[in-house]
């Protein structure tokens, strides 16, 4: 990794800089078990998301921990996870922090589980493990745009 | 008394007990004529000496043709020796019983009957021969046999069932775990290709573009088995609403008009209608989508691919038809079935999931819709279709305003390009 990526969220070196900068960085908690994918979307939001802090978990029981004791603008988690699952763990963050929205990313991409995240966890979108990383940044970047509570908005 | 009257009395009691004797053997015979079990007896030889109508009717021989004849006429060739058995039983003076036994009627035919064979005896007590009664087990055997195949189509539905739900279960598990690592895969290529940082060389790109593709390829089709598998489990489902058809089927070309320019191919669509109809916009999209990518993947450069729209009152009906390949004959019924590839050695173009077709008839008939394929033959072009009924499914899912949220229930798009 060269010096320039130790500050990636540098506007020039984004391909999608949001109409309007933001006037403090969003910050956006992943909750997934699998590191790779944890380094690699991290590594993507970094880049293609200007002005966001990815903040990492690879459990539940550690995602809640975090939102505990740091702000999070909005939470991505996945569905199948050792112990706690995603929407065990979206239903408590969201008692933590009910202002919060929440993705779930799942390769359960079914209705029932879709049906079971909106009534439970009252997610504000259901994304297929399918959807390609152009596709996720335009997803969230357009949650982030609707959302007033977000940093983006201010 | 006197000697007359005693005489008189005796020959009262001997006429009542003659009156007596005969009326039982006339009460007797009619059981006997009336039985509808076969009563036949032979003599300790196995000769027959007496044929009720009933084993007439079970065997199909008068008394006539068989009285004097052995009783083993009846019995399958072969087995004939198996009457000595039971004469021998006799003539020790005891019964036989012998169940489900196979006999031949006249006409050659089998017959399943239950035998109770009795010793006869003469005054003095000594064996004479026997009398059997036979009993008809076909109707029983084949109610027997249809309530054990019965049975046996439940447990082989059950097994089905359990085998196609193991099924479900292994293709869940196994897309679930090919998305695990193709997600870093596609985010890291889609990293390298778009990093202002460190530019991939001219070679190198062209290394990534080939990993890019290779990768979309693979992402198609691990989504496609998921589809399936969600479909076989019941659980693939439509969410419907009053949408106008066109409009969402102009939305869908628009993503194949670019394509369609650069390959020179004349792409025709209707223009200035409005069809209402209560569908999944969403869902139909992607079989239009589907059907495009099949017929841009089959028609040559500088050929015509149009898109056609027809009110059929009740139904609405969509075409695609291309100038392209054509399909052969023999080849038209397997489009819609899985797996099935209609493999054109000429053809260069990278072939699917095999998956595609299937998919949208999955679809197309959630809304309670037909799909189907027409070509002339080979070399001369074929036409997809769907029709969709204007008034929804027979029975349209309630549409759940809590998450028809934008991104929710959305699917990728097959044509959407993530790599530069």
């Amino acid at each position: 990794m060269t010096s320039k990526n130790k500050t990636p969220a540098e506007p020039q070196a984004t391909a999608t800089i949001p109409a309007k900068p933001p006037q403090r960085k969003w910050v956006i908690l992943l909750v997934d078990d699998e590191p790779e994918i944890l380094r690699s979307l991290k590594k993507l939001m970094t880049q293609s998301l200007a002005g966001t802090q990815i903040l990492t978990a690879t459990s539940g029981r550690a995602g809640l921990e975090i939102l505990e004791r740091e702000r999070v603008d909005l939470i991505m988690c996945d569905f199948k996870m050792p112990g706690m699952d995603g929407i065990e763990f979206l239903v408590q963050a969201r008692r933590l922090r009910p202002a919060v929205p929440r993705i779930m990313f799942t390769a359960f991409a079914d209705n029932d589980l879709a049906h079971r995240a909106v009534s439970e966890a009252i997610v504000s979108a259901f994304f297929p493990k399918s959807f390609g990383p152009t596709q996720m940044i335009d997803e969230i970047e357009a949650l982030m745009r609707y959302n007033p509570e977000l940093p983006s908005q201010q | 008394m006197s000697g007359a009257a005693v005489d008189s009395m005796m020959r009262h009691t001997q006429e009542k007990e003659i009156r007596d004797a005969a009326d039982t053997a006339s009460r007797l015979a009619a059981i006997v004529a009336s039985s509808t079990d076969g009563i036949v007896t032979k003599d300790l030889t196995g000769k027959i000496t007496s044929w009720n109508p009933a084993c007439q009717a079970m065997f199909g021989y008068t008394a006539d043709e068989v009285l004097g004849k052995s009783i083993t006429i009846l019995y399958p060739k072969g087995t004939e020796n198996e009457e000595e058995v039971v004469l021998e039983q006799i003539r020790r003076g005891q019964p036989v019983r012998l169940s489900e036994k196979e006999r031949v009627r006249k006409d050659g035919t089998t017959i399943w009957v239950s035998v109770a064979a009795s010793p006869l005896l003469d005054a003095a007590g000594h064996v004479t021969g026997a009398a059997a009664i036979k009993r008809d087990l076909t109707a029983t055997r084949a109610l027997t046999k249809e309530r054990e195949d019965a049975r046996e189509r439940v447990q082989e539905i059950a097994r089905l069932q359990d085998i196609n739900r193991l099924k479900t279960q292994f293709i869940n598990m196994a897309a679930h775990e090919l998305w695990t690592p193709l997600v870093p895969l596609r985010t890291e290529v889609h990293l390298l290709l778009t990093s202002h940082t460190a530019r991939p060389t001219a070679s190198q790109k062209e290394s990534l573009d080939v990993i890019g593709r290779s990768l979309e390829r693979l992402a198609t089709l691990v989504e496609d088995l998921l589809t399936v598998a969600r479909s076989e489990a019941g659980h693939l489902g439509i969410q419907t609403q009053p949408i106008d058809l066109a409009n969402v089927l102009i939305k869908a070309l628009e993503t194949f008009q670019t394509l369609a320019n650069d390959r020179g191919i004349k792409l025709t669509v209707p223009r200035g209608v409005v069809i209402n109809i209560v569908a999944d916009p969403m869902r139909i999209s992607q079989v239009l989508v589907n059907l495009l990518s099949n017929a841009f993947k089959f028609t040559p450069k500088g050929r015509r691919i149009s898109v056609e729209l027809e009110d059929e009152g009740e139904n609405v009906r969509v075409s695609v038809v291309d100038t392209g390949a054509g399909i052969a004959k023999i080849d038209l019924p397997r489009l819609f079935t899985p797996f099935t590839q209609v493999h054109d050695t000429t053809q260069v173009t990278a072939p699917g999931s095999g998956l595609g077709l299937y998919i949208c008839k999955q679809f197309i008939e959630l809304h309670g819709g037909t799909i189907g394929a027409d070509s002339p033959g080979k070399g001369n072009g074929s036409t997809f279709w769907f029709t969709l009924p204007k008034r929804g499914a027979p029975r349209t899912p309630v549409p759940d305003a809590d998450w028809s949220h934008a991104a929710l229930s959305k699917t990728r798009d097959p044509t959407h390009k993530e790599l530069p």
